[in-house]
This record gives C-alpha cells, structure tokens and sequence, in this order.
C-alpha cells in the first residue's frame, strides 16, 4: 500500500528532475548564438515549465486539495536560504537555493532580478555544508509563479568569502 | 560556447532525460498505485505521468539528434 507520504516523496522526485531540466536547458540556451539549437531548446525549455506546473498542479490537487502552501513547497523542496546583496546598492534579498554546480546557482526569489547585475550570494546549501559566499552574476531570470522567480547566476572569476 | 561545452552540456541533459524516464514509468501499469484516490485524482495524476513519459521520451531522442548534429559538424563556437 502507498501512504500519503510515498505519493508526496514520488510527486516530489519529479517536481526536482523537472527543476534541475528547466535549469539545465536555461543555462545552455543562454550561453548559445546559434539560432537553431537554441530555438530546438528553447521548446524543450517550454516543456520543462509546463512538466514543472502539471507535476505542481497535482501535488495541489491531488494530495493537498488545494489547499497547498507555496512557500512550503520553496523550503521544502530547495538547498537552503540564500541572500543576495546587491554590489550596486547593498540592498538584500532572500532566495532559496535549487541548484548548484561549479559554475553557479539556481535560486528562487521573490522577485525579478535584472540580467548582468551582480550579486554576493551567500547561505549553507544543506546542513552539512559550511557557509559559502560567491560573487555571482544574474544570467538570467524567469517568472514561475506570481512573485516566483527562477533565477540562473553564474560565478564570477574573482569569488569571495 | 564551444564545440565540447555545448557537447558536454547536451551529454548532461540527455542523461538526465533518460533516467527520468524511469521514474514517470514506474507506476504507470500498477493498480495498486493511486488505488486511494477518486477516478478522477486517477484520471489527473496518470494523464499528466504519460504525458511526462512520452515527453521525456521525445526529448531525449531529441538531445541525442542534436549531439551527433554538434558532433559530426566542422562547427567550433555555437
């Protein structure tokens, strides 16, 4: 028999694949200037949001009859807090971090974030890992929901702690 | 980007696509799956796996068209 929580830990397994497609396409397709790879990935792209909310759409529906919290599904399903310090006017930000790699984050926000402006990133992504902070660059930024944004940064050469 | 970035970059997506498949498939046939659910909870979830399944499927071909595209073309900055 399957409870309650092993359709919520299988919904949300997908939830995650559906993420880490969205932002590995995402990356690809900003780094490309040929117009007919990033024209074949930018549908897959499409895909992967529309694969992203149906999977949603289902943990809302079906398991939580609509009465799902967003934000819970933010720190459910995300790395760690994260802030973000803006290097043009020191302003701050909390996200939530989603993805990591050698060469950025992927972070949700609450907000929309310009391309190119420059952050300090900071948070513990796990329990287990000490605090890192990364001066980042937004490459690019993606509403998911209303006020829910998808935002890709890629390390800067010079990183700081 | 270059040749081999982009190579490696569609190699990660391909593989991430194919071991999904996996997941979208694996309850797919149960009957037990979903058991406690109203038909239409059931109608809901298995017509948004398929639809995840058969997409996963496509996409992955399509990373793998694109990969031999890249590799086989005298193309270095994409």
């Amino acid at each position: 028999m399957f409870t309650r929580e092993d359709y919520l830990n299988y919904f949300e397994s997908i939830v995650l694949m559906e993420k880490k497609m969205v932002y590995l396409v995402a990356d690809i397709i900003t780094q490309l200037t040929d117009e007919s790879i990033m024209r074949a990935l930018e549908k897959v792209g499409a895909d992967e949001y529309r694969h992203y909310d149906s999977m949603m759409k289902v943990i809302v529906d079906v398991l939580y009859q609509g009465e799902y919290n967003k934000q819970l599904e933010l720190n459910a399903y995300s790395l760690g807090e994260v802030v973000l310090k803006s290097k043009s006017n020191n302003t701050e930000i909390v996200g939530y971090g989603v993805t990591v790699s050698d060469k950025g984050f992927g972070l949700v926000t609450e907000q929309p974030l310009d391309v190119d402006a420059q952050y300090e990133v900071s948070g513990a992504l796990y329990d287990d890992f000490s605090e890192i902070t990364r001066l980042c660059n937004v490459q690019w930024s993606k509403e998911l929901h209303p006020a829910k944004y998808l935002i890709g940064m890629q390390y800067e050469l010079t990183s700081v702690r | 980007m270059t040749k081999q970035e982009l190579l490696d970059a569609l190699n990660e997506c391909f593989k991430t696509e194919e071991s999904a498949i996996p997941l979208y498939s694996k309850h797919i046939n149960s009957t037990l799956f979903l058991s406690d659910f109203s038909d239409q909870e059931k109608k809901e979830v298995s017509s948004v796996l398929k639809m995840l399944l058969d997409e996963s499927s496509m996409h992955a071909k399509l990373f793998k068209g694109l990969i031999k595209k890249v590799k086989e073309s005298d193309q270095d900055v994409y």
